[in-house]
């Protein structure tokens, strides 16, 4: 039987929604605002939290904030009552799973929790079988179209945070620039062999380039290959282009902060600043980028 | 310009087929007691020049009013509820005290239609 947290200021309203809820099944317990919430939190086991908005000490949008970074997996229903729209609003950005308007508690506060615990269920059940997951490998093929690397960076992220729920949401947004590196590095200069140093002219000159090359018959067959293997330790992810490669150990020390200055080092410095491993094959066209893959959780 | 609604009873009779009727009158009974706080909390919050606290009050008083059928409460509790966000604690006077007759006589209703329990009426 899933377990309800109501946090409500009003003694008659909490009653209410704690009545409502018994009725249809659940067992709840009530938090006069937010910060008793949080403190029963702590000791209790909830499986949601429906809570008011508009409350003395803690407003409802500070307690979804809390909620969120605490316990991200805990789903929160907000009760909304006219006045309360803008706050409302900010706290279903804020990460707040679904609402019920105060005038229509009895009609609809039911359906909406069991929804909401329904999926958070699932959501609880995949991640225990996700948990047990030794291996996934992910390879994909590209041609040299930029517009393609933001959403496979999108996939390849998604995939991070799905397998390790909760993940840090900073190092997921730096594993996404280095990968998004990386690939550029390889269609831009691996296949289509478009120099750095042509950036000093602008971008603009160095864009136009690269779209003569795509259309070049030299340069417009060659594919870039990602492989992004993840275990439950580590994601490594591996991107190839088909250009002549060159001679990696030529590349200047690319952990120097002072390669952060130039157009054509800093591509690298990021990847080597956000990536726990990089290395390149001798042929330098396979650049090998390693994340280790704490929960945050457990980084606690 | 008709009266406005003192009480509706369909709210609470809505509840009781939901929730039984002694939870329904555990309810009232808490509205009873907390109604009148509210409105007072509400009065201290615009003597004290506390927008914030006069607010927060009718709000509370406002939307447990509707839950309980409570209909002009609830309209005058919005009027007052709408000063005191704007920070017009100079105008909030004059609806707090017509809210105060208000309550009583929804109060009044809520005793007739759901007499407490143990009052042998």
């Amino acid at each position: 039987m899933a377990r309800i947290l109501i946090v409500e200021d009003s003694p008659e309203q909490a009653r209410v929604v704690s009545a409502l809820l018994q009725a249809a099944g659940f067992e709840s317990t009530i938090a006069e605002d937010g910060r008793r919430a949080l403190t029963l939190l702590e000791t209790e086991l909830i499986d949601l939290v429906v809570t008011d908005l508009i409350m003395p000490r803690m407003s409802g949008l500070e307690l979804v904030e809390k909620i969120r970074r605490r316990y991200p997996s805990l789903p929160v229903i907000l009760i909304t009552a006219f006045g309360s729209d803008e706050i409302a609003v900010k706290a279903l950005e804020q990460g707040a799973a679904s609402y019920v308007p105060k005038q229509r508690l009895a009609e609809e506060l039911i359906d909406t929790v069991e929804s909401t615990v329904g999926l958070a269920r699932e959501r609880r059940e995949r991640e225990l079988v996700l948990d047990h997951l030794e291996e996934t490998t992910c390879r994909f093929e590209l041609e040299n179209d930029q517009s393609l690397i933001a959403p496979l960076v999108g996939y390849v992220q998604e995939s991070v945070s799905s397998r390790f729920h909760g993940y840090d949401e900073n190092a997921l947004m730096q594993l996404g620039v280095a990968l998004q590196e990386a690939l550029l590095n390889a269609m831009h200069h691996g296949n289509l062999e478009v120099s750095s140093e042509l950036r000093k002219q602008g971008s603009r000159p160095y864009h136009e380039e690269i779209e003569r090359r795509r259309r070049n018959p030299a340069f417009r067959d060659r594919k870039v290959r990602l492989e992004a293997r993840m275990t439950a330790q580590e994601l490594v992810c591996e991107v190839e282009d088909e250009g002549p490669g060159f001679d990696p150990t030529t590349i200047p020390d690319p952990t120097d902060p002072a390669n952060v200055l130039k157009v054509s080092g800093r591509g690298l410095y990021l990847i080597f600043t956000f990536m726990d491993e990089v290395r390149y094959n001798s042929t330098g066209n396979r650049i090998t980028m390693v994340k280790r893959l704490n929960r945050r959780s457990e980084e606690a | 310009m008709s009266a406005p609604t003192v009480f509706d009873s369909a709210p609470l009779e809505k509840l009781i087929g939901m929730v039984g009727e002694a939870t329904v009158r555990e309810i009232v009974e808490l509205f009873r007691e907390h109604g009148p706080l509210r409105l007072e909390a509400a009065r201290s919050g615009r003597r004290d020049g506390d927008a914030a606290a006069a607010r927060l009050a009718l709000h509370s008083l406002r939307s447990s009013a509707q839950m309980v059928g409570c209909i002009e409460v609830h309209e005058l509790a919005g009027e007052g509820e709408k000063l005191a966000a704007e920070g017009d604690l100079e105008s909030l006077e004059a609806p707090l005290d017509r809210l105060g007759g208000a309550l009583d006589r929804a109060l009044a209703a809520l005793v007739e239609s759901f007499p407490a329990a143990g009052s042998g009426t």
